[in-house]
């Protein structure tokens, strides 16, 4: 018998929520997965090593997304203000 | 188990029989959501592993926000190889502003006949309350992309 090798299925991963969208940790925990995988068999030293980079990545990530989506409130905040709903747009402001 | 992962022994027959088609510009692939238990549209606990051979809806979670029964389409990333590997991928996929319990899922060929891909096991219930469920596909390598044959 020929044994030409197997297919194989990854291991999703799962994010939900409540009461609205993602936050900001899991979508900068989403991309840190998705950029940087680190084999658990992989030599210790190399391991912690590569598990502080990925850290850093997550971290950075993560700030950009927060500022991304205050820019974006403010930016939404402005045309709101503009069509004249002054609490609609404080209210987006706020959050 | 009720759901346990799998890739389905009828899409290897089938991949020889050239009934699956993952380019980009290919066949239509979509992800259902199933549930364990009473958190399906019918109190009927999904049964799903590798003897699943095509979109079935026992035991699938009930429409909500914009997950639809039948579930999401999937968005394709052309094959590829790594080393003597041949892989596939699919960019994440999220249901916004639902209310989802689901336990697994059902990847399946929605272009031809339904048949099935492969199952998922999220190895616990996962719950959204009027959120985002987000489905993220692991990373496209040889070692964890989400379709491999080696």
């Amino acid at each position: 018998m020929f044994d030409l090798g197997s297919g194989s299925v990854g291991a999703v991963n799962i994010m939900t929520s409540e009461n609205g969208g993602l936050s900001n940790d899991q979508i900068a925990d989403m991309l840190a997965n998705k950029l940087i995988y680190i084999s658990d068999d992989a030599p210790e030293p190399i391991r912690l090593q590569a598990e502080a980079f990925r850290d850093r990545v997550r971290n950075l990530a993560q700030y950009y997304i927060e500022l991304a989506r205050k820019e974006e409130r403010a930016s939404i905040c402005a045309k709101v203000r503009e069509a004249g709903q002054i609490e609609l747009a404080n209210a987006i402001g706020r959050l | 188990m009720a759901i346990a992962q799998a890739m389905c022994t009828a899409f290897k027959q089938e991949l020889m029989l050239g009934t699956h088609n993952f380019a980009t510009n290919g066949n239509a692939f979509k992800i259902a959501l199933y549930a364990e238990g009473s958190g399906g549209k019918s109190s009927t606990t999904a049964t799903l592993g590798a003897t699943t051979t095509a979109f079935v809806t026992t035991g699938e979670v009930a429409s909500s926000g914009t997950y639809a029964t039948g579930g999401g389409t999937l968005t394709k990333v052309a094959p590829t190889t790594s080393g003597t590997t041949a892989l596939t991928d699919f960019a994440d996929i999220s249901f916004t502003t639902a209310t989802i319990t689901a336990m697994g899922a059902l990847i399946y060929n929605d272009t031809n006949s339904n048949k099935a891909v492969a199952v998922l096991d999220f190895s616990s219930n996962k719950t959204s309350t009027s959120g985002t469920f987000t489905i993220q596909f692991p990373t496209a390598d040889a070692s964890n992309a989400i379709i491999r044959i080696a």
